[in-house]
């Protein structure tokens, strides 16, 4: 099902199909929010054709008759299904810097928001169990498939990407072998589920968490819908608590003004005043 | 008219974007994006150095960042750059493409529908076809399509495969680059 698309020029879906799919997948899915650049949408739903093998003439007309099910496949492709562990090696690195000077007592709830791969959640798991942090967090994804989260914990990693991975994982823990925590079953990788089972998939909007990670998941929405999932984040956040966002994103803080950048991290913000 | 320079390179063309941006005089009123292949950790000095050899605006944009004239923006390490019609910037961390983020290929294809004829995208030296689809999306859509002269670059397989596609209107060395970019601007 899932191919290397890594040297695949990318043939792009007519605008027309795109847009008709958009809007099915909206009338099924009326809370998700999907990307708003029509380029990217017909490049990913390019791939999502050729990875679901379903003709491009016949998708509109296969979403309409199966609707939830193959909507929520297709917004799990309209961002990406690929899983590189410890993607932006200098993040990881700042993570761990932040996780060793502020989290160090009480069990502490995280936050991994708009999940659609499990890429962040790996590399966190492995993080935390190497910084004998385990049993420090009680974790929680939430997103906008529940097809992903699922599969995500069901631990099968798609399209892994093991070389550029082992690189980044010696990068950021030179110590960590990364076949303590994936091993191979039907020519798929998997993650060992020892360190998945006590991840769950969120079922209270009202709790609160200490650490919301939310890296790279607002790319490709409209500025309206960034604006809505961040805000969702800040009421999510624990006061003083810490929201950690993608290297080339910036939170509006005038907007959100009960966030506040951590001086020496762009892409932190903490939630109360520096001070507090 | 809304007209941009695309600029794509790869290994032995950060020195010749070098000497294509300090050519560049401080009156330019377009945008250029210039997409590179660079190391994913390498994140603070690319930029910096290009700001030392020319007066202009030049940034690593920021997500949604609004498109503005008289700027150069250069693809951020690790990200695939998206122009959109709304003209602002979107990146994205997809799956490499061409074995390469950020992709040549992904830029220039976004920006020949957006500006459509009114673009210029040059190719520079490098080691894979990153960015040979893109410039023939670029003189699809109308617009002018410029190969480094192969006996120019250090790895001339980028532009090679532009001319072997046929997606190049003119071969040139780097000093006629320069005039065609100010012919362009002005």
């Amino acid at each position: 099902m899932y191919r290397d698309y890594t040297n695949i020029p990318v043939d792009y879906i007519n605008q027309n199909t795109a847009e008709r799919v958009i809007q099915i997948i909206k009338e099924l899915k009326p809370e998700s929010i999907l990307p708003s650049n029509l380029f990217f949408i017909r490049r990913r739903l390019s791939l999502a054709v050729t990875g679901l093998q379903i003709p491009e003439e016949e998708l509109s007309n296969i979403l309409k008759e199966k609707g939830y099910e193959l909507a929520d496949k297709l917004i799990y492709f309209l961002s990406s299904d690929i899983t590189e562990l410890f993607r932006d090696a200098d993040m990881w690195m700042m993570l761990e810097e932040l996780l060793k000077n502020t989290y160090h007592q009480n069990k502490k709830n995280l936050l991994l928001a708009e999940t659609t791969r499990g890429e962040e959640l790996f590399s966190l798991l492995i993080l935390l169990n190497e910084l004998n942090f385990k049993d420090h967090f009680k974790i929680t994804i939430e997103g906008p498939s529940i097809w992903a989260l699922n599969q995500i914990l069901e631990g099968e990693i798609k399209n892994f990407k093991l070389r550029s991975s082992l690189l980044n994982l010696k990068n950021v823990l030179k110590s960590a072998e990364l076949s303590k925590y994936t091993f191979i079953k039907n020519n798929a990788y998997y993650f060992n589920p020892d360190y998945l089972k006590e991840v769950e998939i969120e079922n209270s909007k009202l709790k609160q968490y200490d650490l919301i990670l939310c890296r790279n998941k607002v790319l490709q929405n409209s500025i309206k819908d960034t604006e809505r999932i961040y805000s969702k984040c800040q009421n999510k956040l624990a006061d003083h608590g810490f929201l950690i966002i993608g290297t080339a994103e910036r939170l509006n803080t005038t907007l959100f003004n009960n966030l506040t950048n951590v001086f020496k991290y762009e892409n932190i913000y903490k939630k109360g005043k520096m001070n507090e | 008219m809304n007209k941009a320079i695309v600029i794509g390179g790869s290994a032995g063309s950060y020195k010749v974007v070098l000497k294509l941006i300090s050519a560049i005089p401080k009156y330019m009123n377009i945008p250029i994006f210039i997409c590179l292949h660079r190391l994913r950790s390498a994140r603070s000095g690319f930029s910096e150095t290009m700001r030392a050899k020319s007066p202009l605006r030049i940034i690593e944009p920021l997500d949604k960042e609004v498109i503005s004239p008289k700027t150069i923006y250069v693809v951020p390490a690790n990200y695939h750059m998206y122009l959109t019609s709304e003209y602002t910037i979107q990146l994205s961390v997809e799956e490499e493409v061409n074995h390469s983020r950020p992709s040549i290929d992904i830029t220039f294809q976004s920006a020949s529908e957006l500006y459509k004829e009114n673009l210029m995208g040059i190719i520079l030296s490098g080691a894979n076809n990153d960015g040979a689809f893109g410039m023939k999306k670029i003189k699809e859509m109308g617009g002018i399509t410029i190969a480094q002269l192969p006996s120019e670059c250090e790895i001339s397989v980028m532009p090679e495969c532009c001319i072997e596609n046929k997606s190049v209107t003119r071969i040139e060395t780097t000093n006629q680059m320069i005039e065609s970019i100010k012919n362009f601007i002005f």
